[in-house]
Protein backbone atom coordinates (compact mmCIF):
# COMPACT_ATOMS: atom_id res chain seq x y z
CA UNK A 1 0.00 0.00 0.00
CA UNK A 2 1.35 3.20 -0.78
CA UNK A 3 0.07 6.30 0.53
CA UNK A 4 1.30 9.10 -1.76
CA UNK A 5 2.28 11.74 1.04
CA UNK A 6 4.03 14.14 -1.27
CA UNK A 7 1.12 14.97 -3.55
CA UNK A 8 -1.10 15.68 0.00
CA UNK A 9 1.85 17.80 1.05
CA UNK A 10 1.51 19.41 -2.43
CA UNK A 11 -2.07 20.05 -1.71
CA UNK A 12 -1.17 21.65 1.68
CA UNK A 13 1.27 23.81 0.42
CA UNK A 14 -0.91 25.04 -2.58
CA UNK A 15 -3.74 25.64 -0.56
CA UNK A 16 -1.38 27.23 2.42
CA UNK A 17 0.46 29.62 0.20
CA UNK A 18 -2.11 30.63 -2.51
CA UNK A 19 -5.13 31.34 0.31
CA UNK A 20 -2.61 33.67 2.53
CA UNK A 21 -1.98 35.56 -0.99
CA UNK A 22 -5.14 36.11 -1.84
CA UNK A 23 -6.34 36.76 1.53
CA UNK A 24 -3.49 39.59 1.93
CA UNK A 25 -3.87 41.19 -1.00
CA UNK A 26 -7.03 41.72 -0.91
CA UNK A 27 -7.00 43.07 2.76
CA UNK A 28 -4.42 45.48 1.60
CA UNK A 29 -6.49 46.53 -0.59
CA UNK A 30 -9.07 47.09 1.54
CA UNK A 31 -6.79 49.03 4.13
CA UNK A 32 -5.80 51.33 0.49
CA UNK A 33 -9.52 51.73 -0.22
CA UNK A 34 -10.12 52.84 3.14
CA UNK A 35 -7.12 55.68 3.56
CA UNK A 36 -8.30 56.70 -0.10
CA UNK A 37 -5.16 55.43 -2.19
CA UNK A 38 -7.24 54.53 -5.16
CA UNK A 39 -3.54 53.20 -7.30
CA UNK A 40 -2.60 50.79 -4.23
CA UNK A 41 -6.21 49.23 -3.68
CA UNK A 42 -6.66 48.82 -7.23
CA UNK A 43 -3.25 46.78 -7.71
CA UNK A 44 -4.03 44.85 -4.78
CA UNK A 45 -7.50 43.36 -5.97
CA UNK A 46 -5.87 42.92 -9.80
CA UNK A 47 -3.39 41.19 -7.59
CA UNK A 48 -5.91 38.74 -6.23
CA UNK A 49 -7.55 38.61 -9.39
CA UNK A 50 -4.41 37.63 -11.23
CA UNK A 51 -3.79 34.61 -8.57
CA UNK A 52 -7.53 33.35 -8.95
CA UNK A 53 -7.03 33.17 -12.82
CA UNK A 54 -3.41 31.45 -12.70
CA UNK A 55 -4.78 29.13 -10.68
CA UNK A 56 -7.72 28.23 -12.35
CA UNK A 57 -5.36 28.29 -15.58
CA UNK A 58 -2.82 25.56 -13.85
CA UNK A 59 -6.45 23.10 -13.53
CA UNK A 60 -7.97 23.65 -17.13
CA UNK A 61 -4.93 23.28 -19.34
CA UNK B 1 -33.26 -8.18 -17.93
CA UNK B 2 -31.83 -6.57 -20.71
CA UNK B 3 -28.21 -5.43 -19.94
CA UNK B 4 -28.76 -2.26 -21.82
CA UNK B 5 -31.68 -1.61 -19.73
CA UNK B 6 -30.26 -1.87 -16.48
CA UNK B 7 -27.20 0.61 -17.64
CA UNK B 8 -30.45 2.88 -18.66
CA UNK B 9 -31.53 2.56 -14.84
CA UNK B 10 -27.79 3.05 -13.50
CA UNK B 11 -27.52 6.50 -15.61
CA UNK B 12 -31.26 7.63 -14.46
CA UNK B 13 -30.61 6.50 -10.74
CA UNK B 14 -26.69 7.99 -11.11
CA UNK B 15 -28.29 11.08 -12.24
CA UNK B 16 -30.47 10.89 -9.69
CA UNK B 17 -28.19 10.71 -6.84
CA UNK B 18 -25.96 13.50 -8.26
CA UNK B 19 -28.93 15.68 -8.05
CA UNK B 20 -29.70 15.04 -4.35
CA UNK B 21 -25.82 15.70 -4.23
CA UNK B 22 -26.32 19.42 -5.35
CA UNK B 23 -29.45 20.00 -2.79
CA UNK B 24 -27.38 18.42 -0.10
CA UNK B 25 -24.25 20.59 -0.61
CA UNK B 26 -25.99 24.26 -1.62
CA UNK B 27 -24.95 24.55 2.23
CA UNK B 28 -20.93 24.23 1.95
CA UNK B 29 -20.38 27.38 -1.07
CA UNK B 30 -23.49 29.44 0.11
CA UNK B 31 -24.25 28.77 4.02
CA UNK B 32 -21.96 31.59 4.95
CA UNK B 33 -22.84 34.19 2.07
CA UNK B 34 -27.09 33.70 3.65
CA UNK B 35 -25.99 33.80 7.10
CA UNK B 36 -23.63 37.11 6.42
CA UNK B 37 -26.50 38.74 4.24
CA UNK B 38 -23.80 39.03 1.31
CA UNK B 39 -26.13 37.17 -0.84
CA UNK B 40 -30.20 36.54 -0.70
CA UNK B 41 -30.56 33.02 -0.52
CA UNK B 42 -32.40 32.49 -3.84
CA UNK B 43 -29.84 34.81 -5.76
CA UNK B 44 -27.04 32.38 -4.04
CA UNK B 45 -28.04 29.54 -4.89
CA UNK B 46 -28.39 30.48 -8.53
CA UNK B 47 -25.19 32.05 -8.92
CA UNK B 48 -24.06 28.25 -7.39
CA UNK B 49 -25.71 26.33 -9.61
CA UNK B 50 -24.26 27.86 -12.77
CA UNK B 51 -20.68 27.76 -11.43
CA UNK B 52 -21.39 23.79 -10.62
CA UNK B 53 -22.28 22.88 -14.16
CA UNK B 54 -19.05 25.38 -15.20
CA UNK B 55 -17.11 23.81 -12.97
CA UNK B 56 -18.30 20.37 -14.08
CA UNK B 57 -16.56 20.82 -17.14
CA UNK B 58 -13.10 22.20 -15.83
CA UNK B 59 -11.78 18.72 -15.10
CA UNK B 60 -12.10 14.71 -15.46
CA UNK B 61 -9.67 13.65 -13.04
CA UNK B 62 -11.67 12.58 -10.12
CA UNK B 63 -13.78 10.94 -12.51
CA UNK B 64 -11.38 8.78 -13.89
CA UNK B 65 -10.12 8.25 -10.32
CA UNK B 66 -13.55 6.64 -9.61
CA UNK B 67 -13.95 5.00 -13.34
CA UNK B 68 -10.84 3.53 -13.03
CA UNK B 69 -9.39 2.43 -9.91
CA UNK B 70 -11.66 2.11 -6.67
CA UNK B 71 -13.46 -1.43 -7.55
CA UNK B 72 -12.78 -3.84 -10.40
CA UNK B 73 -14.60 -2.79 -13.35
CA UNK B 74 -14.11 -6.58 -14.65
CA UNK B 75 -15.62 -8.20 -11.66
CA UNK B 76 -18.89 -5.94 -11.37
CA UNK B 77 -21.68 -5.68 -13.30
CA UNK B 78 -23.82 -2.76 -13.54
CA UNK B 79 -26.52 -3.83 -11.39
CA UNK B 80 -24.21 -3.97 -8.53
CA UNK B 81 -23.51 -0.50 -9.26
CA UNK B 82 -27.24 0.33 -8.97
CA UNK B 83 -27.74 -1.18 -5.81
CA UNK B 84 -24.33 1.25 -4.39
CA UNK B 85 -26.48 4.29 -6.31
CA UNK B 86 -29.42 3.41 -4.06
CA UNK B 87 -27.53 2.96 -0.91
CA UNK B 88 -25.97 6.22 -1.31
CA UNK B 89 -29.31 7.77 -2.18
CA UNK B 90 -30.73 6.46 0.73
CA UNK B 91 -28.27 7.79 3.16
CA UNK B 92 -28.23 11.20 1.31
CA UNK B 93 -32.36 12.07 2.01
CA UNK B 94 -31.90 10.56 5.77
CA UNK B 95 -28.77 13.16 6.23
CA UNK B 96 -30.77 15.40 4.43
CA UNK B 97 -33.62 15.19 7.01
CA UNK B 98 -32.15 15.63 9.99
CA UNK B 99 -30.32 18.54 8.84
CA UNK B 100 -26.89 16.71 9.18
CA UNK B 101 -23.93 17.82 6.38
CA UNK B 102 -22.84 14.17 5.61
CA UNK B 103 -20.47 13.70 2.80
CA UNK B 104 -22.54 12.84 -0.46
CA UNK B 105 -18.91 11.77 -1.63
CA UNK B 106 -18.49 8.98 1.43
CA UNK B 107 -21.94 7.83 1.01
CA UNK B 108 -21.56 7.45 -2.86
CA UNK B 109 -17.99 5.09 -1.84
CA UNK B 110 -19.72 3.25 1.22
CA UNK B 111 -22.63 2.25 -1.00
CA UNK B 112 -20.06 1.25 -3.96
CA UNK B 113 -17.54 -0.23 -1.92
CA UNK B 114 -20.74 -2.28 0.22
CA UNK B 115 -22.46 -3.87 -3.19
CA UNK B 116 -19.54 -4.59 -5.36
CA UNK B 117 -18.03 -6.07 -1.74
CA UNK B 118 -21.37 -8.54 -1.20
CA UNK B 119 -22.32 -9.13 -4.44
CA UNK B 120 -19.06 -9.29 -6.63
CA UNK B 121 -16.43 -10.77 -3.26
CA UNK B 122 -14.02 -9.05 -1.25
CA UNK B 123 -11.35 -9.05 -4.52
CA UNK B 124 -13.62 -6.64 -6.66
CA UNK B 125 -12.53 -4.16 -4.55
CA UNK B 126 -9.02 -2.26 -4.63
CA UNK B 127 -8.72 -1.19 -1.30
CA UNK B 128 -5.33 0.53 -1.57
CA UNK B 129 -6.03 2.50 -4.31
CA UNK B 130 -9.48 3.11 -1.98
CA UNK B 131 -6.67 4.41 0.98
CA UNK B 132 -5.03 6.55 -1.10
CA UNK B 133 -7.47 8.46 -3.15
CA UNK B 134 -10.04 8.81 -0.67
CA UNK B 135 -9.66 7.55 3.13
CA UNK B 136 -6.53 9.47 3.57
CA UNK B 137 -7.58 12.48 1.71
CA UNK B 138 -10.92 12.31 3.55
CA UNK B 139 -8.85 12.66 6.97
CA UNK B 140 -6.62 15.40 5.68
CA UNK B 141 -8.75 17.45 3.19
CA UNK B 142 -10.58 18.78 6.10
CA UNK B 143 -7.53 19.40 8.75
CA UNK B 144 -5.58 21.15 5.97
CA UNK B 145 -8.40 23.78 5.18
CA UNK B 146 -9.05 24.28 8.60
CA UNK B 147 -5.17 24.65 9.47
CA UNK B 148 -5.21 27.17 6.42
CA UNK B 149 -8.32 29.20 7.27
CA UNK B 150 -7.45 29.71 10.91
CA UNK B 151 -4.15 30.91 9.57
CA UNK B 152 -5.80 33.58 7.09
CA UNK B 153 -8.22 34.51 9.44
CA UNK B 154 -5.81 35.98 12.00
CA UNK B 155 -4.05 37.70 8.85
CA UNK B 156 -7.49 38.87 8.07
CA UNK B 157 -8.35 40.44 11.49
CA UNK B 158 -4.70 41.68 11.59
CA UNK B 159 -4.61 43.68 8.97
CA UNK B 160 -8.09 44.69 9.06
CA UNK B 161 -7.62 46.69 12.34
CA UNK B 162 -6.93 49.62 11.01
CA UNK B 163 -9.49 50.11 8.14
CA UNK B 164 -12.73 52.09 8.31
CA UNK B 165 -15.58 49.86 9.36
CA UNK B 166 -18.08 50.82 6.60
CA UNK B 167 -15.58 50.84 3.62
CA UNK B 168 -14.39 47.03 5.08
CA UNK B 169 -17.43 45.69 5.84
CA UNK B 170 -18.61 46.22 2.29
CA UNK B 171 -15.40 45.25 0.74
CA UNK B 172 -15.65 41.83 2.61
CA UNK B 173 -19.03 41.05 1.81
CA UNK B 174 -17.79 41.20 -1.88
CA UNK B 175 -14.46 38.95 -1.16
CA UNK B 176 -17.46 36.85 0.70
CA UNK B 177 -19.45 36.51 -2.73
CA UNK B 178 -16.13 36.28 -4.75
CA UNK B 179 -14.76 33.23 -2.72
CA UNK B 180 -18.37 31.41 -2.17
CA UNK B 181 -18.48 31.32 -5.94
CA UNK B 182 -15.30 29.88 -6.03
CA UNK B 183 -16.22 26.92 -3.78
CA UNK B 184 -18.92 26.34 -5.93
CA UNK B 185 -16.43 26.65 -8.86
CA UNK B 186 -14.72 23.95 -7.21
CA UNK B 187 -17.38 21.90 -5.74
CA UNK B 188 -18.19 20.95 -9.97
CA UNK B 189 -14.77 20.24 -10.51
CA UNK B 190 -14.70 17.14 -7.43
CA UNK B 191 -18.49 15.97 -6.58
CA UNK B 192 -20.13 16.35 -10.60
CA UNK B 193 -16.72 14.24 -11.38
CA UNK B 194 -18.29 11.63 -9.08
CA UNK B 195 -21.49 10.92 -10.54
CA UNK B 196 -19.50 11.04 -14.16
CA UNK B 197 -17.17 8.50 -12.97
CA UNK B 198 -19.92 6.46 -11.70
CA UNK B 199 -21.66 6.21 -14.80
CA UNK B 200 -18.34 5.93 -17.10
CA UNK B 201 -18.12 3.14 -14.85
CA UNK B 202 -21.22 0.93 -15.62
CA UNK B 203 -20.56 1.83 -18.96
CA UNK B 204 -17.43 0.13 -18.93
CA UNK B 205 -18.71 -2.66 -17.06
CA UNK B 206 -21.37 -3.31 -19.77
CA UNK B 207 -18.88 -3.31 -22.31
CA UNK B 208 -20.34 -0.10 -23.97
CA UNK B 209 -16.60 1.82 -23.38
CA UNK B 210 -13.07 0.45 -23.34
CA UNK B 211 -11.55 0.16 -19.68
CA UNK B 212 -9.97 2.71 -18.60
CA UNK B 213 -11.68 5.91 -21.20
CA UNK B 214 -12.47 8.68 -20.41
CA UNK B 215 -16.14 9.88 -19.69
CA UNK B 216 -18.07 10.98 -22.89
CA UNK B 217 -19.64 14.47 -23.67
CA UNK B 218 -23.00 13.70 -22.76
CA UNK B 219 -21.97 12.14 -19.70
CA UNK B 220 -20.12 15.22 -18.84
CA UNK B 221 -23.57 17.79 -19.98
CA UNK B 222 -25.70 15.73 -17.83
CA UNK B 223 -23.82 15.38 -14.44
CA UNK B 224 -22.95 19.03 -14.72
CA UNK B 225 -26.72 19.90 -15.30
CA UNK B 226 -28.15 17.37 -12.44
CA UNK B 227 -26.08 18.75 -10.39
CA UNK B 228 -26.64 21.92 -10.95
CA UNK B 229 -30.64 22.04 -10.62
CA UNK B 230 -30.04 19.96 -7.57
CA UNK B 231 -28.36 23.15 -6.11
CA UNK B 232 -30.78 25.74 -7.28
CA UNK B 233 -33.52 23.28 -5.24
CA UNK B 234 -31.32 24.25 -2.16
CA UNK B 235 -31.21 22.07 0.61
CA UNK B 236 -31.86 24.56 2.97
CA UNK B 237 -31.72 22.33 5.99
CA UNK B 238 -28.37 21.95 5.63
CA UNK B 239 -27.64 25.50 5.58
CA UNK B 240 -29.20 26.02 8.73
CA UNK B 241 -26.85 24.03 10.45
CA UNK B 242 -23.91 25.33 8.47
CA UNK B 243 -24.60 28.65 8.41
CA UNK B 244 -25.37 29.35 12.28
CA UNK B 245 -24.85 26.21 14.19
CA UNK B 246 -21.36 25.79 14.11
CA UNK B 247 -19.72 29.38 14.98
CA UNK B 248 -21.12 32.75 14.39
CA UNK B 249 -19.61 34.11 11.01
CA UNK B 250 -18.41 37.72 10.10
CA UNK B 251 -18.30 38.82 5.99
CA UNK B 252 -14.27 38.89 6.93
CA UNK B 253 -14.27 35.38 8.57
CA UNK B 254 -16.55 34.01 6.21
CA UNK B 255 -14.18 35.37 3.11
CA UNK B 256 -11.01 33.86 4.76
CA UNK B 257 -12.86 30.14 5.40
CA UNK B 258 -14.19 30.00 1.65
CA UNK B 259 -10.71 31.39 0.18
CA UNK B 260 -9.01 28.46 2.05
CA UNK B 261 -11.80 26.01 1.18
CA UNK B 262 -12.24 26.62 -2.21
CA UNK B 263 -8.23 26.24 -2.80
CA UNK B 264 -7.85 22.97 -0.89
CA UNK B 265 -10.60 21.70 -3.54
CA UNK B 266 -9.52 22.85 -6.24
CA UNK B 267 -6.00 21.60 -5.40
CA UNK B 268 -7.36 18.03 -4.83
CA UNK B 269 -8.89 18.04 -7.73
CA UNK B 270 -6.62 18.62 -10.21
CA UNK B 271 -4.16 15.72 -8.20
CA UNK B 272 -7.61 13.23 -8.18
CA UNK B 273 -8.29 13.06 -5.32
CA UNK B 274 -11.98 12.42 -4.96
CA UNK B 275 -12.70 14.50 -1.37
CA UNK B 276 -15.76 15.29 0.81
CA UNK B 277 -16.76 18.99 -0.14
CA UNK B 278 -18.60 18.85 2.90
CA UNK B 279 -15.84 17.97 5.29
CA UNK B 280 -13.50 20.55 3.51
CA UNK B 281 -16.07 23.11 3.61
CA UNK B 282 -16.87 22.22 7.93
CA UNK B 283 -12.85 22.05 8.53
CA UNK B 284 -12.42 25.86 7.12
CA UNK B 285 -15.61 26.84 8.70
CA UNK B 286 -14.03 25.49 11.92
CA UNK B 287 -10.82 27.33 11.52
CA UNK B 288 -11.85 30.46 10.64
CA UNK B 289 -13.92 30.97 13.84
CA UNK B 290 -11.15 28.92 16.20
CA UNK B 291 -8.80 31.71 14.20
CA UNK B 292 -11.70 34.93 15.36
CA UNK B 293 -12.50 33.52 18.97
CA UNK B 294 -11.39 30.24 20.36
CA UNK B 295 -14.25 30.46 22.66
CA UNK B 296 -17.14 30.87 19.60
CA UNK B 297 -16.88 27.64 18.25
CA UNK B 298 -20.24 24.99 18.75
CA UNK B 299 -18.14 22.13 19.89
CA UNK B 300 -21.34 20.24 20.98
CA UNK B 301 -22.66 20.43 16.90
CA UNK B 302 -19.07 19.59 15.66
CA UNK B 303 -18.77 16.26 17.99
CA UNK B 304 -22.58 15.61 15.95
CA UNK B 305 -21.24 16.48 12.42
CA UNK B 306 -18.37 14.34 13.29
CA UNK B 307 -20.15 11.62 14.46
CA UNK B 308 -22.29 11.64 11.42
CA UNK B 309 -19.16 11.70 9.12
CA UNK B 310 -18.21 8.22 10.80
CA UNK B 311 -21.42 6.86 10.43
CA UNK B 312 -21.53 7.90 6.27
CA UNK B 313 -19.22 4.97 4.92
CA UNK B 314 -20.32 2.41 6.36
CA UNK B 315 -24.35 3.29 7.05
CA UNK B 316 -24.52 3.65 2.79
CA UNK B 317 -22.13 0.70 2.48
CA UNK B 318 -24.91 -1.63 4.29
CA UNK B 319 -27.79 -0.62 2.40
CA UNK B 320 -25.82 -0.51 -0.90
CA UNK B 321 -24.31 -4.42 0.05
CA UNK B 322 -28.07 -5.27 0.85
CA UNK B 323 -29.41 -3.54 -2.83
CA UNK B 324 -26.43 -4.54 -4.66
CA UNK B 325 -26.92 -8.22 -3.62
CA UNK B 326 -30.65 -8.26 -4.40
CA UNK B 327 -30.35 -6.26 -7.34
CA UNK B 328 -27.56 -8.28 -8.83
CA UNK B 329 -30.27 -11.49 -8.50
CA UNK B 330 -32.33 -10.70 -11.87
CA UNK B 331 -34.97 -8.64 -12.87
CA UNK B 332 -37.14 -9.13 -10.19
CA UNK B 333 -34.19 -7.40 -7.92
CA UNK B 334 -33.70 -4.66 -10.14
CA UNK B 335 -37.61 -3.73 -9.71
CA UNK B 336 -38.03 -4.68 -5.89
CA UNK B 337 -34.90 -2.68 -5.51
CA UNK B 338 -36.23 0.50 -7.39
CA UNK B 339 -40.08 0.18 -5.93
CA UNK B 340 -38.54 0.20 -2.09
CA UNK B 341 -36.00 2.96 -2.75
CA UNK B 342 -38.68 4.96 -4.11
CA UNK B 343 -40.99 4.50 -1.25
CA UNK B 344 -38.02 5.41 1.39
CA UNK B 345 -37.43 8.51 -0.98
CA UNK B 346 -41.36 9.30 -1.04
CA UNK B 347 -41.96 8.74 2.19
CA UNK B 348 -39.10 10.93 3.87
CA UNK B 349 -39.97 14.01 1.44
CA UNK B 350 -43.79 13.69 2.91
CA UNK B 351 -41.86 13.92 6.31
CA UNK B 352 -40.06 16.83 5.40
CA UNK B 353 -43.14 18.79 3.84
CA UNK B 354 -44.59 18.74 7.63
CA UNK B 355 -41.83 21.01 8.81
CA UNK B 356 -40.17 22.32 5.96
CA UNK B 357 -37.29 24.71 6.62
CA UNK B 358 -37.45 27.61 3.84
CA UNK B 359 -34.75 30.63 2.94
CA UNK B 360 -37.47 33.25 4.58
CA UNK B 361 -36.41 31.16 7.98
CA UNK B 362 -32.73 31.38 7.56
CA UNK B 363 -33.27 35.20 6.79
CA UNK B 364 -35.19 35.59 9.77
CA UNK B 365 -32.89 34.04 12.01
CA UNK B 366 -30.11 36.44 10.26
CA UNK B 367 -31.63 39.39 11.31
CA UNK B 368 -32.12 38.02 14.84
CA UNK B 369 -28.92 38.09 15.48
CA UNK B 370 -28.53 41.48 13.93
CA UNK B 371 -30.64 42.68 16.46
CA UNK B 372 -28.98 41.10 19.33
CA UNK B 373 -25.69 42.25 18.06
CA UNK B 374 -26.70 45.79 18.14
CA UNK B 375 -28.49 45.18 21.58
CA UNK B 376 -25.04 44.43 22.81
CA UNK B 377 -23.50 46.72 20.81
Amino acid sequence: MTIKWDALLQVFGATLLVTLLVVTLFVLGIRALSSDKKGPAVASFAGCVAVVLYGLSLIIL
Amino acid sequence: MDPALVVIIVVVTALIFDFTNGFHDTANAMATSIATGALKPRTAVALSAVLNLVGAFLSVEVAKTISGGIVDDAQITPAVIFGGLVGAIMWNLVTWYVGLPSSSSHALFGGLIGAAWVASGVDSIHFAKVVDKVLVPAVVAPLVAGVVAALATIVVYRLKKSTDPRVSHTGFKIGQVASASLVSLAHGTNDAQKTMGIITLALITSGSLAPGSAPPFWVIISAGLAIALGTYLGGWRITHTLGRGLTTIEPAQGFAAQTSTATAILASSHLGFALSTTHVASGGIMGSGLGRDRRGVNWGTMGKMAAGWLFTLPAAGIVGAIAGKWASSGTTGVIGVAVIGGAVAIGIWILSRREPIKPEHIVDEVAAQAELHKVAA
